[in-house]
């Protein structure tokens, strides 16, 4: 709310952490590299899951990953917010859980265990309301699948 | 195995665990506040690799590897500036959020040496702070900026600390550097820790409770019910009708009600037994509204009936002046449950002592605590001694006793030390919030808008136990008047018991809900007369010499057209601007006993402050060493302030009322009086051990005497606040113009009205306390409050008018800084797109929660 300010810079990632195996998920990225080779500031690379990767630091948030995605998977987040999902996948849970160990199988925990309804599940994916988030990582720690992330690395899912 | 550095000492830890408590328990950093281990209010901050995160959330493992920072480990130079520019700024009050913002200042000033506002509040986003509005607290961040460009030197201030200096908070330092103790920051030997099993019905019978499985867990201490209490089961504020625990075969009234309590030898423990209390219920239909309790068959929520409270107030003939009123207009209102959101949840030690207890306490006042934790226990006052630790806010909402008589009545049955602590979601059950209320208002005018009546009906749900509801719903009706010249007022308030959570005091107790009303009403009429919002308050507007609706004659202090004239350039200059008055006392006044007492002890060569009243983080002790100063003309380094107890200071009331500043204040000046006799004579040294007492009662008439010009408070505040909406129906700034008498501490004065204005925009426009059932859905993180990048500025504008016999002149300011906002909003947005809203949080503004969006 208020006035945006500077603070507000964005920055892309892609809503695909990719899992360790061959992925069948016919949301998630499929490693076609359009984002890589539109970047002009070689802010995104295909990582060792096969898929895209946004290196914050690098991104000036000019969108145009955003748009070259033909899976639409790409999007826009404050670079001050920490946390993201990296999931697009909206199949019910068994198929979700299917078609990548890293899915979000929308069982509802982050939005049961987040302080504030940010983390909502809608239209079968996690999704983070930024305008209420309060960044303290509860979504993250309760993700039973792993697919939010902290940009910073330092709040993560206990096992892995 | 885990690695890792707090504050360059080096860890290894073979366990996990969540770090919050790891900080706390093991590397004693007692900065790191837990205000909710929710991830929610931002007290827990600390620095993990020069980032700033929420220790409640993290576990061990995630730190290996990592350096974590406290304030505790601060350089010597960071310590130093942030405890200046804090103090400096007057961005300190309960404290209890400060230590989290000073590292999240840190995380940005490390990064960023020349920070805006904007950006500063943007880094602050994810610290609650319920008192000051955070304009300070932006303040303090700036100057700790550009104090560290300058080369990091730290002004050296001197100050006279006589009345009117802008001089830094007594405990400003031990608060920002986090090592001021609060209860939950307390350690003892040997301590236990207990909590309550609370009710899972609203309403139900208690059939049995079996604790014999929570009894036979290893590290349970012991399992209470209501047999073991001593004394009076029931205990309260005013009226004695809240159980300490349900008794089997007794009914709960809401589902805060305790039904047995658990003592264990660790926290985990604890709340493992309490999951093994048994409790068979009978469950029983709900009141769940005071329509639903004033029914003739409504179940009963207390034996006595459903009706806690009935004033009517009446003066003149209000009936007949408005059926002669040129301009006759009439409307119905509703307010809600607001609830406090203090940052430091309820906490109390207990602990044997001598031939009783010790109770370590936050609240509102000692005696209180005293009173009812010794009618529990049944034994004399003397034997239970309170003290006050640092209080982390209250705004009425630690006025009852919550934990206090639990960790009494554990010490003194096992003998041994325990912590009672309220979880953040117990917090938001269990103490009182401000009373929803619905009123209907009639009011008419002449033809130049001139006030000749004003009839009006409340009707307060006043939850599952009295508390202050009686006080709350008079002051309600009382005030519903304004400050405004006429004499034909009849209102007529009913409080009903429901088995909602109990409400009781709230900043503005009662008057906030009122005002709403009667302030709304002036803006519909003024526009009915033809004349500005502002004229027809300018033209009403109550001053010396004239006489209340009650019948009050008011003093020479009296500066509301004053305030009203400090606003009218910005008011009329903006088009989307709204405006509102209040007023408000400072006293509890209407004929009850209202007694300052303070005693003035000198110790090692020092004068000492005693005065069992609480410091809930408004600045009493400032405020109190002032008025030693201006009395005595000691200097600052001879006097010290202890905080409340009732061992050695003296019982000074409540903390309510907007009272101690006037009323303890005037007490601390007479007692300085006595000293200064003797002080004419002696050195301060020859007077060693001498005790100086000083008392003030507050005489006023109840309400209803036979005299023609009752007194029903000894003085009152008054205000005028303007708030301006830019062109997207933003908050631009709201305008508070205060009539304080004399501000004591004007940086104070200005970090309460700062405070009160934003607390009040969350009651304006997006705080929700929400029920079902009676059953509270609201999380910390969902109440709706306002954070450091949503806040508009405040302009604080303080009147000083003399008149005021006592206390030098100062009226107390707590309260009245967040009555008129809600309605100066509403009228502001009944500019800006037509549209007359009668309830709170107003709807369809762009404050309004989002409904779910695809």
């Amino acid at each position: 709310m208020g006035k945006q300010n500077n603070q507000r810079k964005q920055c892309a990632y892609v809503a695909c952490a990719g899992g360790e195996r061959d992925h069948t998920c016919r949301y998630g990225c499929t490693g076609c590299a359009s984002c890589v080779e539109v970047c002009k500031k070689q802010a995104i690379k295909i990582n060792t899951y096969g898929v895209a990767e946004v290196d914050p630091g690098k991104c000036v948030g000019c969108r145009l990953c955003e748009k070259a995605c033909p899976q639409g998977i790409i999007h826009m987040r404050s670079a001050a917010e920490v946390f993201f999902v990296r999931c697009s996948n909206r199949e019910k849970g068994a198929e979700a859980r299917k078609a990548c160990e890293a899915s979000c199988i929308a069982c509802g925990l982050c939005e049961k265990n987040c302080p504030s309804e940010a983390a909502r599940v809608e239209d079968g994916c996690a999704r983070i309301w930024e305008e209420t988030c309060l960044s303290c990582g509860n979504c993250v720690v309760s993700c039973p699948r792993g697919v939010i992330y902290d940009a910073r690395g330092i709040i993560r899912k206990e096992t892995r | 195995m885990y690695k890792f550095y707090v504050n360059d000492q080096f860890y290894q830890v073979e366990g996990n665990g969540k770090l919050l408590p790891f900080l706390r328990d093991v590397c004693k950093c007692k900065s790191v506040k837990d205000g909710c281990s929710e991830g929610a209010c931002g007290t827990c901050h600390v620095l993990v690799d020069k980032t700033a995160v929420k220790a409640c959330i993290p576990t061990l493992s995630m730190m290996d590897g990592r350096r974590i920072l406290t304030i505790e480990g601060f350089s010597k130079e960071d310590r130093e500036l942030y405890a200046y520019a804090f103090a400096e700024a007057g961005a300190v009050q309960c404290g209890f959020c400060i230590p989290g913002m000073v590292i999240c200042a840190k995380g940005l000033l490390d990064v960023n040496g020349n920070p805006t506002r904007e950006e500063i509040a943007y880094a602050l986003r994810n610290n609650i702070c319920r008192c000051t509005g955070y304009k300070k607290i932006i303040d303090a961040v700036e100057l700790a900026a550009m104090l560290k460009r300058e080369g990091g030197k730290i002004p050296q201030k001197e100050f006279t600390w006589r009345l009117g200096e802008r001089v830094h908070r007594v405990d400003a330092r031990e608060k920002t550097l986090g090592y001021g103790e609060y209860v939950d920051d307390m350690e003892a030997d040997g301590m236990i820790y207990a909590g309550a099993v609370r009710s899972q019905y609203p309403r139900a019978r208690v059939l049995s409770i079996d604790t014999e499985a929570a009894k036979n867990l290893a590290g349970v201490i012991a399992v209470y019910t209501a047999k073991d209490i001593p004394g009076s089961v029931k205990v309260g504020h005013l009226v004695h009708d809240w159980d300490t625990m349900i008794p089997e075969g007794e009914c709960t009234r809401y589902l805060g009600d305790a039904i047995a309590i658990v003592a264990a030898e660790t926290p985990e423990i604890l709340e493992k037994a309490k999951k093994l209390v048994r409790v068979s219920y009978e469950e029983l239909p709900f009141v769940s509204s005071p329509y639903e309790a004033m029914k003739e068959d409504a179940p009963l929520v207390h034996e006595k009936g459903n009706l806690l409270a009935h004033k009517h107030v009446a003066r003149g003939n209000a009936k007949e002046a408005i059926a002669n009123a040129e301009y006759v207009y009439t409307e119905k209102f509703h307010t809600p449950y607001t609830e406090h959101a203090f940052l430091e949840p309820e906490c109390a030690i207990g602990m044997p002592y001598e031939d009783g207890v010790l109770v370590y306490s936050t609240d509102q006042g000692t005696y209180d605590t005293q009173k009812e934790c010794a009618m529990m226990l049944g034994l004399p006052k003397e034997k239970v001694r309170v003290v006050n630790k640092l209080v982390g806010g209250g705004f009425g909402g630690k006025e009852d006793v919550t934990v206090q008589h639990q960790a009494a009545l554990v010490a003194w049955l096992s003998k041994k030390p325990v912590k009672v602590k309220l979880s953040r979601q117990e917090s938001i059950l269990v103490h009182p919030k401000r009373h929803p209320m619905d009123m209907e208002f009639t009011v008419g005018c002449d033809k130049d808008g001139r006030i000749q009546g004003v009839m009006a009906t409340v009707i307060a749900d006043t939850g599952a136990y009295a508390s202050l509801g009686g006080p709350v719903l008079e002051r309600a009706c009382t005030h519903a008047a304004g400050p405004y010249n006429y004499q034909n007022f009849e209102i007529d308030g009913k409080a009903y018991y429901t088995n909602n959570p109990p409400a009781g005091a709230f900043r503005g107790f009662g008057v906030t809900q009122t005002c709403f009303c009667m302030e709304m009403m002036l803006t519909k009429l003024a526009e009915m007369v033809g004349i500005s919002p502002w004229e027809i308050r300018y033209r009403n507007a109550i001053r010396p010499g004239q006489e209340l609706p009650n019948g009050q004659i008011v003093d020479a202090s009296t500066g509301l057209a004053e305030t009203l004239e400090a606003v009218k350039e910005i008011f009329e200059r903006h088009p989307y601007a709204g405006i509102a008055c209040a007023m408000k006392n400072a006293g509890v006044g209407v004929g009850i006993p209202d007694f300052g007492r303070a005693i003035l002890a000198v110790v090692d060569g020092k004068l000492h402050i005693r005065s069992g009243a609480s410091c809930i983080g408004q600045g009493l002790g400032t405020v109190l060493v002032q008025m030693v100063v201006e009395t005595t003309g000691l200097k600052r380094e001879q006097i010290v302030y202890e905080g409340a107890n009732t061992i050695n200071a003296p019982d000074s009331g409540t903390t309510s009322g907007s009272r101690q500043t006037l009323i303890t204040g005037e007490a601390v000046r007479r007692a300085g009086m006595l000293f200064n006799q003797d002080r004419a004579q002696h050195t301060l040294e020859e007077l060693e051990g001498k005790e100086y007492y000083g008392e003030y009662l507050a005489k006023t008439d109840p309400l209803g005497a036979d005299v023609p010009n009752p007194v029903s408070h000894v003085a009152y505040g008054y205000a005028t606040q303007v708030c301006i909406l830019d062109e997207e129906g933003r908050i631009e700034k709201i305008v508070a113009a205060h009539d304080v008498g004399r501000a004591v501490n004007p940086l104070s004065v200005e970090g309460q009205i700062e405070g009160g204005v934003v607390m009040s925009m969350g009651y304006a426009l997006t705080e929700e306390y929400a029920l079902k059932d009676c059953k509270p859905l609201s999380k910390f993180g969902t109440l709706g409050l306002f954070r450091a990048h949503q806040v508009p500025d405040v302009e604080s504008i303080i009147v000083e008018k003399p008149g005021l016999s006592v206390a030098g002149g100062a009226i107390g300011i707590g309260e009245i800084t967040s009555i008129p906002t809600a309605p100066a909003i509403a009228g502001a947005y009944y500019r800006y797109d037509g549209k007359y809203r009668t309830s709170l949080p107003l709807a369809d503004t762009p404050y309004s929660r989002k409904k779910r969006e695809a």
